[in-house]
């Protein structure tokens, strides 16, 4: 710990003089920040280092090793050892069933720019900066540990649902050759929930989102210019629109808002609709 | 997990648990919670060992994924906590119809024996940790977060069903 502290040239002792209630102040409107780019992260350690050494004074620290042993029983012992990356990767696909690992938010921008769009999603009134806000400001989802015989491209969303018991939502079973799975997650709010599942290809992505839905805001969100074509299919009515240069598509099923959006023609797009709900 | 991965994930372990204790604890309400945060943001850091160890700042990683732990534990109770409320006000609404004083015991036993509400009140009123329902209900921490999320969609779907009777 003292290593930290020696090795910073910036001048901290100010902060040695505050009471810890200003020092925890500190660290909680640090945790209020939504980016993580605006911490200054020298200072945190600094403040942390600060608390922990007068815990230490008060004989009040747990012992870390104890901790450990803790965390070794209870957090990482779980049916198989914690030792899988949170991407589905196809050459460590395991064979047993699927099973829902913890994983870090890493491609928030990215889905940002895929998914929320600009003036033509504006203009259609759909509220993208919700949908932006709810998942950048997601910490914890579950990715899949995908099994070898995952051939559906929504097979680890449909297993995410079904975890919530949500099982009326159908899904494609289409997407473009090529595209793999990159993540699924939940982002669970006060009021509602939203799952996102993205797929790759190469420096492509897709994505799909499932939003619980205000019935009375989902009529209004569709309207507005921007609209290419309204596709209907099996009494749904599918709203595909331009996005920069990707296609989005958006419908309603039963309470959620579904959309997807991704660098497809619209003959593509079309496949994937006709293809939700089928196997 | 590559041995050298959890060689290092041990050491920072060992030299962080303590700084992010503290992180956790400023924002938490008991030290239970703030230390299920830091096990939490080590379980995702063996998720992605290669991230966390080849980040040029991996005390940095370790601080910003506490962050989003956090705010997750956070945001979750809130939302057991607001279900919760809801389900027990709509309950206690329909208790009041009775003027039966043993269908008002019967209906009230059948809501607080309800485990997936016994499970949110334990998360959200009594703020007990993952660990702590775990361990009482002799489950795997994993099996715990299950449980909790899938209560949440059950009360959900009941007070949608109760709602529209």
């Amino acid at each position: 710990m003292s290593d930290l502290i020696n090795s910073r040239e910036r001048d901290f002792s100010i902060y040695d003089q505050m009471t810890d209630d200003q020092l925890c102040q500190i660290l909680r409107s640090d945790a209020k920040q939504e980016g993580c780019e605006d911490t200054d992260m020298e200072l945190i350690l600094h403040v942390m280092e600060v608390l922990a050494k007068r815990r230490e004074d008060r004989n009040e620290q747990k012992d870390p090793v104890k901790a450990f042993e803790s965390f070794k029983q209870n957090y990482a012992a779980d049916e198989e050892p914690v030792l899988e990356l949170v991407r589905a990767d196809t050459n460590r696909r395991k064979k047993d069933a699927r099973r829902w690992k913890p994983g870090l938010v890493a491609a928030a921008a990215a889905l940002a720019i895929v998914i929320c769009g600009t003036a033509t999603a504006g203009a259609l009134g759909i509220d993208v900066v919700k949908i932006v806000g709810k998942w950048t400001q997601d910490t914890f989802y579950f990715a899949p540990a995908a099994s070898e015989e995952d051939t559906k491209p929504y097979a680890q969303l449909q297993d995410l649902l079904e975890g919530y018991n949500i099982t009326d939502v159908p899904l494609p079973s289409w997407l473009p050759e090529g595209y793999e799975v990159f993540d699924a997650r939940v982002n669970e709010n006060p009021t509602d929930m939203t799952f996102i599942s993205s797929h790759k290809c190469e420096d492509k992505m897709m994505t799909l989102v499932i939003d619980e839905s205000n019935q009375d805001s989902t009529s209004g969100c569709l309207q507005g210019g921007g609209l290419i074509e309204l596709y209907e299919r099996a009494g749904t009515q599918y709203y595909i629109f331009a996005n920069n240069e990707d296609l989005n598509a958006a419908w309603i099923s039963g309470d959620y808002e579904c959309y997807i959006a991704g660098p497809v023609t619209l003959k593509e797009m079309k496949k994937i609709i006709d293809s939700i709900g089928k196997g | 997990m590559d041995a050298r991965y959890s060689t290092e994930i041990e050491r920072l372990y060992l030299q962080m648990y303590h700084l992010l204790f503290e992180y956790a604890r400023s924002c938490l309400p008991n030290d239970s919670l703030a230390e299920e945060a830091v096990q939490e943001t080590f379980y995702i850091a063996c998720q992605k060992p290669e991230s966390v160890c080849t980040s040029p700042k991996p005390e940095g990683w370790l601080v910003n994924t506490l962050k989003f732990v956090i705010s997750n534990m956070r945001r979750s109770r809130l939302t057991a906590d607001r279900i919760l409320r809801e389900y027990l006000a709509l309950q206690i609404s329909k208790i009041k119809e009775y003027d039966d004083g043993m269908a008002i015991e019967i209906l009230y036993e059948d809501i607080v024996h309800l485990d997936e509400f016994r499970l949110l009140k334990e998360m959200a009123v009594e703020g007990k940790t993952h660990l702590e329902m775990a361990q009482s209900r002799g489950i795997s921490v994993e099996a715990c977060r299950k449980r909790v999320q899938r209560a949440k969609e059950t009360l959900r779907k009941k007070l949608e069903i109760d709602v529209t009777e």
